[in-house]
């Protein structure tokens, strides 16, 4: 998932640098991809989501 | 916001005031995008072998999407959506970091993972960065003016372009390590992550992380019970019986190992650097202590008699003391703990000012319920009685050169120095044992 994440991100550069015109479907791909990392993350650490230390 | 003619200081600042804030971003951008993501992809992982575990891996992603809010403040200005959403990665990024950072900055000394950069592990920088990020966020947005804020896109200068360049060929390096290490949707990273290899037969791709699992806010260590452990540099090894034997780094992390001459070598490619296919990994986790905690250890040993494995402290240069650990084999956990003392009865005396803390052991073995430690300083070997904890014998060793390791053989001691030379002693007689008054 990491891969299709950063390929993502790689065709939101390509918009932003190469098609401004495009601004909108490049912001919507931003958000896209920074749910998906969030998630992710939250997959990685679901049993635990702070870390077992004191608090 | 205030008018622009009023913010920008001074007639004929206003073009140079304008580029500045673009200028820095786009130097922040370059930064980030190199230093800690490019260097994290092309030195660490092309040129070391190093994989980000699924964790570092979405700590990498949050510096991009960071990098990539700002290309899109570049092109189009800083308008509220990105700075939002910069924010919201950000604070985001900076949970990632602690949380990943908190779960090993607990455990014992020289027990962190994955690799060390200027003597702080790559997840210790991952809060320093987003902290930094924070930081230049801000003093970005003092440097935000009413003309910055435009509808139409701009047109990138030179160092703009650089960035953007830059970002394009470290994220396309990402997805290269990315597809190698974790592989096409639904795979994703794994907690125990498989070293970087330009070879497919090597490429592990996982579904673990998938795994459904009970969601809690408070976790538990068995977490991570699967997670790469470094085992740092070898400390000890035994025999655990015929066919197992377990190493003991010196950060008191330890693999156990089972010789196997028809290993699969692709499968075990995660575990081994050599002789993949010769040895089975059985377990690997790290010992914890509390006597010993923020100790060292150089020396490890197995007791068949009370199914145990014995580590012993090395002093440093801060504290010194000789501390015996054991640990039952059935869960290799932490079951004795204690400071051994000098026997009444074997007669022994410090010198003034000296104590059995000052011992350097590199060496240790177990026999016949006898503690044999060996201290490169002043060459020493010490009997411990495992019933009493007490030293019942010390010796001198002359012409003892940096000793590394010791083992038994029936009556005998075999001593090996770090050059490979093998001493051979004889087990020093007892007071108590048989025959001996």
């Amino acid at each position: 998932m990491e891969f299709l994440n950063l390929v993502l991100i790689f065709t939101t550069a390509l918009l932003v640098l190469r098609a401004p015109n495009r601004e909108r479907l490049a912001f919507r791909l931003l958000v896209v991809s920074t749910i998906l990392m969030g998630f992710l993350f939250a997959m990685a650490t679901r049993t635990g989501l702070l870390p077992g230390v004191n608090y | 916001m205030s008018d622009a003619s009023v913010a920008v200081p001074g007639t004929g600042t206003r073009s140079t005031w304008h580029g500045i804030l673009f200028t820095v971003l786009a130097l922040a951008i370059l930064f980030l995008t190199i230093v800690p993501v490019g260097m994290a992809v092309f030195w660490l992982g092309f040129a070391r072998g190093d994989s980000p575990c699924v964790m570092c891996g979405e700590q990498r992603i949050g510096m991009i999407l960071i990098s990539l809010t700002g290309l899109f403040v570049l092109r189009f200005g800083p308008r509220p959506k990105y700075i939002g959403m910069a924010i919201i990665i950000a604070g985001w990024g900076l949970f990632m970091g602690m949380r990943h950072a908190g779960m090993h900055a607990a455990r014992d000394i020289g027990q962190g993972f994955s690799a060390e950069i200027l003597g702080a592990h790559t997840y210790t920088w991952a809060v320093i960065t987003y902290w930094v990020c924070v930081l230049v966020m801000g003093v970005l947005l003092l440097l935000v003016r009413d003309e910055h804020v435009q509808s139409g896109p701009r047109t990138l200068r030179g160092l703009e372009r650089l960035a953007g360049g830059a970002f394009l060929v470290v994220v396309a390096a990402n997805i290269v390590q990315a597809f190698a290490s974790t592989g096409p949707p639904p795979f994703m990273g794994q907690s125990d992550p498989v070293r970087f290899s330009f070879n497919p037969r090597h490429w592990h791709w996982s579904l673990e992380e998938w795994n459904p699992a009970r969601i809690g806010l408070r976790g538990r260590w068995a977490v991570d019970a699967g997670f790469s452990v470094d085992i740092g540099r070898i400390a000890g090894a035994a025999f655990l019986d015929s066919g197992a034997v377990i190493a003991v780094g010196e950060n008191k992390s330890y693999v156990v190992l089972r010789p196997n001459d028809r290993a699969n070598a692709d499968s075990n490619f995660r575990y081994f650097l050599e002789s993949r296919d010769q040895f089975d990994e059985v377990s690997r986790s790290r010992f914890g202590t509390v006597r010993a905690r923020l100790f060292y250890i150089m020396s490890a040993a197995y007791d068949p008699a009370s199914n145990s494995v014995y580590t012993i402290t090395f002093p440093n240069n801060r504290v010194k003391r000789l501390i015996v650990s054991r640990f039952d084999r059935r869960d290799l956990m932490l079951s004795e703990e204690y400071a051994p003392t000098l026997s009444a009865e074997s007669g022994l005396a410090l010198v003034p000012k000296r104590a059995l803390d000052e011992l350097a052991v590199t060496g240790a073995a177990v026999a016949d319920g006898r503690l044999f430690a060996l201290s490169a300083a002043y060459g020493t070997l010490l009997t411990i009685d495992l019933a009493t904890r007490q030293v019942v014998t010390a010796h001198a060793i002359p012409g003892l050169t940096r000793p590394t390791g010791i083992a038994v053989k029936g009556g005998e001691l075999y001593i090996v120095d770090d050059a490979g030379g093998l001493t051979v002693v004889s087990r020093p007689p007892v007071l108590g044992d048989s025959g001996i008054r």
